[in-house]
């Protein structure tokens, strides 16, 4: 069952530029995302991964190609409205978890919530069904720095889930946690992909979660060298 | 400016230097055994320009004030010092009758000039000697008809001018062409204010009014005011003329003064001054002016066992009334004199003091012996022959008193600023550690030691610290031109003061090592606090709140204090160990000998012994005696325990400070074993110890009056009660966070679109409380202080809302020269012409001015001086003044009491300041000046009459004339306001007849004041005053030209002083700054988070102002309620001794402040809130 892709790139570049070296992070890649599936991004590490997430999301700009999400060019959004589509329709899990440390894990959770307009109670609320979804119900008054980095990590997707957006980012979600706690973040993405639908990008190193993932993109020097579904990319 | 805080600047420079230097030595020193540190700490440096660059800035600010100040002094100095050094010339020691025109004849003739020239004949130390006739009178330029109604006209001996003359000429021409030698009868030079006010120019006719009436003087040449014709410091106009011409004139013989020039360093041009030569000279001059018969005589009657013991006895009293901090007193150089078998040299200068002859003459009235008494009387009275006055010291003094004066008053007010500049040192220091908490934790764990990294910090501290000297002192001085400029502007119309920029040398260095040293000590305090790190804590990055270790058990504290009671040599004895196993021991070997110089010895034995105690202080019932006991100790001899009691409000505001404190340790104690949350324990104990202390500090000063006695306090209590109920306001505050968050969310709330943005603006400061909390210490302390300064400055505007009160209901004020009295005011109005009529006045009423030494019959004290002001009885019966204690035996109305005081000669009300203490604040009012006791000045309302008696002031007259008084009423210190321009005085009002029973001589009325029909023609009606009675030499002046007058100055000041105070508010803005730069560098990563949850940039950048202006407005709030309490306080403090004072918030200044504060602080805090906003998240999250 093959429909309209939600997230689609075209010719994308990247370069990134320190002084007098520039380097080309993405080059010409292109590359869709059906709704609904999970995708891992693989490859060694300087392939151009996260760099890939940083573009598709919007967090970063591209020097030229087009990114469109759920058929929006993200080139011809401004800054604002690519925040309030943040807000909304997309949700970050991030491998050093990235909470703010300042707020209890509830308040977290609740953050994007707030900000996509929703009222204290209601944003309360929700914010408690994602912790017990992630099944962490019983710490929600805790600050991130009490916890410990599997259960940071669920903090960290409770709160990527809030707005019950339409793509889930996760770049390398599993790379700050031991074998156990990684099995169960995994499961945890998986299970939710399937129950809420979601499309969820992830970028990691580890074959273990690349293989729970319903398609593999492999990376290597900023193009992609195997788009997962069967067909070879040549490199430009 | 020579001293500070009573402290020589020259010591105080060599002591701040000097511990500048120890510092430099110390630090190069620990430096070179361990470079690596070094390197650590400076590389540290250039690394982040922008912060560097901004950590300067923030240190600096504590130099900066300092140097401000005392460049303010140094101007104000120089400005008095020059004035007086130029208006005095050549002239250093002014010689005069010991008689007074008020009572005698005080012309010196010919016998004393060839005395003085005797004395001195051949002396080397003299560069000239002139007698001189030296008056003032009112001149006039027919042609023009200018008149002046007060000129300064001197007839030096032209003879005798040599080493007086160097300035007679202008600065463009040099000295004057004119020979001196030959100037004759009728012939005149004249200074450039006189020619200015008059139209005068070279060859015109200047007339001279003068008792015998008009004659004219040719203009021969127009000089600078400056020397001989320097004139006064409020009468720069002035004229001289050959000596005869003025003895004829005044009908007088010989001269009335006498000045002396002594050999010396030339200061200015032609101006020389030696201060011991001087003093030297003043001692010789006295010698030989002493009356022998008198002295001896005086010897004799001292001499008997029964006066002796009683002297002896004074002596005792006024040392430990003084608590020996006098050393040179006359008094006891007189009781040592009289061991001797004749008067000494000792004995004689000491019994020329005024203190100590009014000491022997209560004595002798003591022993009732009636001849001895008059012996002494008269002794005493004919004791000094010839007045000899140092004035060039005297002068120089007065410039120096009155410009430290200033600084005090500066630095004092100016303190709160250096506070909030330290507390910003510390918490650039708390942030600095912060940022590198990971970086040291990891030090730590790979084996740096403790102290390496108090080191490490301090070393780059004091890179800073050097940095933040320089440009501070720098920036000083720039400030202070500024501030100097103001004042400048503002009194360019008056003649009375001239000021201009100038700084010394010393004062640079003392600013620059005190900023050097507060900036290094502060930085050595927090490195030492930084170093407290928890190793874990740290390498997580867990929290910025650092963890101190854990306490040593108390038998290895017992054990330090043990070992250090013998300091050195146990230290010695470990040295010797160390070395015996092979340790590397040179630095302990220097060690030992620092230690051998005892003070570092004591003070770690002192360290050591509070170390022992820190655990239970910490518990919090040790505290509680310590605090007790030094409460107690401050407590009024009264009320206190006997010699326990020392009578300080600052010992007995410390005392119950730490009672405070630790009576919350012990709630905190009790709500631990109770077994409650940590988190409640900390919240009720700390809000409890600041609640306590808020009310404790913001009582009204005189509310615990009943228990404590009524306590000595100057300014350092203003310092601690301010900087105390600050930090209690700061410290309930942040302690109760949550509760304000509560509301804020609350209130905006309601905007939905605002609530992230709220919630983070919240949540990072509540976090951050030691930051913050600092932040809003800072903040509200500055504004508390502006906010006084502001509505303390309206309350003297009650003047000008009601200026009858201080003027009596009088408009215009005129003071004519004794020398020209007035028969009939009336008369001359009505001849002067047809501008000028009678019916244009209301009531003319006259007074005379008289000095006298007054005694308080019941009052077992000593004759003081005071000032009668003999009154015509229309002045006594309709003038507007009010009291504020009155007997009411004679009078229920204020108008009742002043038609007694007109019908009873017998009758007296005297001015406030007789019956007022001194508070600290002004100048020392020096132990000759009368004080009525008995009468509190704070419990207004009826008093019984209080005797006193008068006499002419020793050595005046010949018999002791007593003349004796009732006090039936107290004037408001308005009255003080024009009739002592704003100062204090120790006035006594009676009837006039007085004048005849206190004199032989006739004392001529001198004092005019006129009430008119038509208030409105005040000013017209002034000049036209001075014209008609310009041949009495009649200076006047119209209350409301007064009024503007005094309010243009003290705008000026005031203008001057808020200037300086907004130093402190830059010091408050710089903090936000700070923390917002350093903000946006700790948070790039959950700023990058929160964009990609959605945060717009906008959203960021308003986070981050609101961060700063939550904290800028609650800082304001804080400064302004606290403000407003302390002022009202003050205010009724104030009005308790001065009926009608209104309290008033100037609500637009207050705003403009609070405006201005919290504007530039957004605006501090815009670009690193764009520089946040402007962060890429992708680039955020990435960053490490």
């Amino acid at each position: 069952m093959r429909s309209e892709p939600i997230i689609h790139a075209h010719e994308v570049v990247k370069t990134y530029r320190s002084r007098d070296v520039a380097v080309q992070a993405l080059r010409d890649v292109s590359f869709a995302v059906q709704s609904g599936e999970m995708v891992a991004v693989m490859g060694p590490s300087g392939c151009g991964k996260t760099t890939l997430l940083n573009c598709l999301s919007g967090l970063d700009s591209i020097d030229s190609g087009d990114v469109s999400i759920a058929g929006r060019l993200l080139r011809t959004m401004s800054d604002d409205a690519l925040s309030e589509y943040r807000a909304k329709s997309m949700g970050f899990v991030f491998q050093a978890y990235n909470l703010l440390p300042v707020l209890t894990v509830q308040e977290n959770v609740e953050l994007p919530l707030i900000l996509a307009g929703n009222s204290q109670k209601n944003a309360r609320d929700r914010a408690t069904e994602k912790l017990n979804l992630v099944g962490l119900a019983d710490r929600i008054d805790h600050l991130p720095a009490e916890l410990s980095g599997g259960q940071q990590q669920r903090v960290a997707i409770a709160r990527a889930l809030a707005n019950d957006p339409a793509i889930v980012w996760a770049d390398e979600p599993t790379g700050n946690l031991d074998s156990t706690n990684a099995g169960e973040i995994m499961e945890l993405l998986t299970r939710l992909n399937k129950e809420q639908e979601q499309t969820f990008v992830l970028v990691t190193h580890s074959d273990e979660v690349g293989g729970m993932a319903d398609r593999i993109v492999r990376m290597s020097d900023g193009v992609i060298v195997d788009d997962g579904n069967g067909d070879m990319v040549e490199s430009s | 400016m020579e001293k500070l805080f009573g402290v020589e600047m020259n010591v105080l420079a060599i002591w701040l230097s000097s511990l500048m230097l120890v510092i430099f030595l110390v630090s190069i020193f620990l430096a070179s055994r361990n470079r690596i540190l070094v390197k650590l700490a400076l590389r540290n440096i250039p690394r982040r320009k922008a912060q560097t660059a901004l950590i300067i800035v923030g240190l600096m600010l504590s130099t900066t004030i300092i140097m401000a100040a005392l460049a303010i002094g140094d101007s104000i100095n120089g400005g008095i010092r020059l004035g007086a050094l130029y208006s005095l010339g050549g002239t250093d020691i002014r010689l005069s009758s010991s008689v007074s025109s008020r009572f005698g004849d005080n012309y010196l003739g010919d016998s004393v000039v060839d005395r003085v020239r005797s004395e001195l004949d051949g002396d080397q130390r003299i560069d000239g000697i002139m007698p001189l006739v030296r008056e003032q009178m009112p001149v006039v330029n027919e042609q023009s008809k200018k008149t002046l109604s007060s000129a300064v006209v001197v007839g030096p001996k032209l003879e005798s001018i040599a080493g007086f003359d160097g300035l007679i000429g202008t600065e463009e021409e040099g000295r004057t062409k004119v020979d001196l030698a030959v100037m004759r009868d009728g012939e005149t030079i004249i200074n450039q204010p006189m020619a200015d006010d008059l139209d005068l120019e070279i060859g015109d006719l200047l007339t001279l009014i003068s008792p015998v009436g008009r004659s004219d003087h040719k203009v021969l040449d127009i000089v600078d005011a400056v020397g001989i014709l320097g004139g006064t410091e409020s009468t720069r106009a002035s004229a001289m003329f050959p000596d005869e011409s003025l003895q004829r004139l005044f009908g007088r013989d010989g001269y009335n003064m006498i000045e002396v020039s002594i050999t010396g360093k030339e200061i200015v041009e032609f101006v020389t001054h030696d201060e011991k030569t001087s003093e030297d000279v003043t001692r010789k001059l006295k010698l030989a002016f002493v009356n022998s018969d008198a002295s001896e005589s005086l010897f004799e009657n001292l001499k008997t066992p029964s006066i002796k013991d009683a002297l002896e006895k004074k002596l005792v009293e006024q040392e430990s009334a003084a608590r020996g901090s006098d050393t040179d007193d006359p008094l006891s150089d007189l009781i040592k004199g009289l061991d001797q078998d004749s008067p000494s040299d000792e004995f004689k200068i000491a019994a020329m003091d005024g203190g100590t002859q009014a000491t022997i003459f209560e004595v002798a009235e003591a022993s009732g012996d009636a001849d001895l008494t008059k012996s002494v009387f008269e002794s005493l009275g004919a004791l000094v022959e010839i007045k000899v006055d140092p004035i060039k010291n005297r002068s120089l003094q007065f410039a120096e008193m009155i410009s430290s004066g200033i600084v005090v008053f500066f630095t004092i007010f100016g303190s709160f600023s250096i506070i909030v500049g330290l507390l910003l040192i510390f918490l650039v220091f708390v942030m600095l550690a912060a940022s590198r908490t990971t970086e040291m934790g990891i030090a730590r764990a790979i084996g740096t030691k403790r102290r390496h990294l108090v080191q490490m910090f301090t070393y780059e501290g004091l890179v800073y610290s050097l940095g933040a000297s320089i440009v501070g002192t720098g920036l000083g001085i720039l400030a202070s031109m500024l501030l100097i400029q103001i004042m400048i502007r503002a009194f360019a119309e008056s003649d009375d003061v001239t000021f201009f920029y100038s700084v010394t040398l010393r004062s640079i260095i003392v600013a620059f090592a005190a900023g050097f040293v507060l900036t290094a000590l502060t930085v050595t305090i927090s490195a030492y606090r930084v170093s407290k790190l928890n190793i874990v804590v740290a390498i997580r990055g867990l929290s910025e709140e650092l963890v101190s270790d854990e306490v040593p058990s108390t038998l290895q504290r017992a054990k330090m204090v043990l070992k250090w009671i013998f300091g050195p040599f146990t230290f010695a004895l470990d040295t010797w160990v160390m070395w015996r196993r092979g340790y590397g021991v040179a630095l302990r070997v220097v060690t030992f000998f620092v230690l051998l110089l005892i003070v570092p010895w004591i003070s770690i034995l002192i360290i050591k012994v509070f170390k022992f105690f820190q655990p239970w202080l910490a518990s919090g019932w040790p505290l509680l005696p310590v605090g007790l006991i030094l409460a107690i100790s401050g407590l009024d001899p009264e009320k206190g325990v006997e010699n326990f009691a020392y009578d300080s409000a600052a010992l007995l505001a410390l005392g119950v400070t730490l009672s405070i404190v630790s009576t919350g340790l012990i709630v905190r104690r009790i709500l631990a074993y109770r077994g409650f949350r940590e988190e409640f324990q900390k919240r009720v104990s700390m809000s409890l110890i600041g609640l306590i202390m808020f009310v404790f500090y913001s009582l009204p000063f005189d509310a615990l009056e009943n228990l404590t006695g009524e306590l000595n306090g100057g300014p350092e209590m203003f310092i601690l009660s301010g900087v105390s109920l600050v930090a209690a306001s700061v410290w309930v505050v942040m302690h109760n966070a949550d509760v304000l968050v509560w509301i804020v969310n609350k209130i905006i709330g309601r905007w939905g679109s605002l609530r992230p943005v709220v919630k983070m603006a919240i949540a990072y400061p509540m976090s951050a409380r030691l930051r913050t909390g600092l932040t809003l210490a800072m903040f509200s302390l500055v504004i508390f202080t502006m906010m006084i300064f502001a509505i303390l400055i309206n309350l003297g505007n009650v003047i000008s809302d009601d200026p009858d009160k201080a003027s009596g209901g009088f408009d215009i004020r005129g003071v004519i020269k004794p020398e020209l009295p007035i028969d009939d005011p009336y008369a001359i109005i009505e001849q002067s012409g047809n501008d000028l009529s009678v019916s244009d006045f209301e009531v003319i009423t006259s007074q005379a001015r008289l000095r006298v030494e007054v005694r308080q019959a019941e009052a077992d004290s000593s004759f003081k001086g005071a000032r009668v002001r003999a009154s015509d009885e229309d002045w006594l019966r309709k003038n507007q003044f009010e009291f504020t204690h009155w007997d009411p035996a004679y009078g229920q109305t204020f108008e009742e009491i002043w038609q007694s005081v007109a019908n009873d000669p017998s009758l007296a009300v005297v001015s406030a300041g007789i019956i007022r203490e001194e508070d600290g604040w002004g100048p020392p009012r020096g132990d000759n000046v009368f004080q009525i006791t008995g009468i509190e000045p704070d419990k207004k309302g009826e008093i019984s009459g209080v005797d006193i008696t008068l006499r002419p002031p020793v050595g005046q007259a010949t018999s002791d004339r007593l003349v004796t008084r009732k006090v039936v009423g107290v004037l408001d210190e308005f009255a003080d306001y024009f009739e002592n321009n704003q100062g204090s005085s120790n006035d006594i009002y009676m009837h006039y007849s007085v004048l005849e029973e206190i004199s032989e001589k006739t004392i001529p009325f001198t004092d005019y004041k006129f009430r008119i029909t038509d208030p409105s023609r005040a000013d017209e009606l002034t000049r036209l005053l001075e014209t008609a009675f310009i041949d009495h030499g009649m200076t006047a002046k119209s209350t409301s030209e007064s009024i503007e007058q005094e309010q243009a100055q003290t705008n000026a000041f005031n203008q001057l002083f808020q200037g300086f105070m907004g130093l402190g508010l830059l010091v408050g803005v710089a903090a936000l700054g700070v923390i917002a730069f350093r903000a946006v560098v700790e948070r790039r990563q959950s700023i990058g988070m929160m964009r990609a949850i959605g945060y717009r940039a906008r959203m960021v950048q308003m986070q981050f102002l609101m961060e700063s202006g939550v904290v800028a407005i609650l800082g304001s709030l804080i400064g302004i309620g606290l403000g407003t309490l302390i002022a009202w306080n003050i205010f009724k403090n104030i009005s308790q001794e001065s009926a009608g004072v209104t309290f008033s918030i100037p609500i637009l200044n207050v705003a403009a402040i609070v405006l201005v504060a919290v504007v530039f602080s957004l605006l501090n805090t815009m670009l690193p809130a764009r520089q946040a906003s402007g962060i890429k998240p992708s680039e955020a999250l990435r960053y490490e």
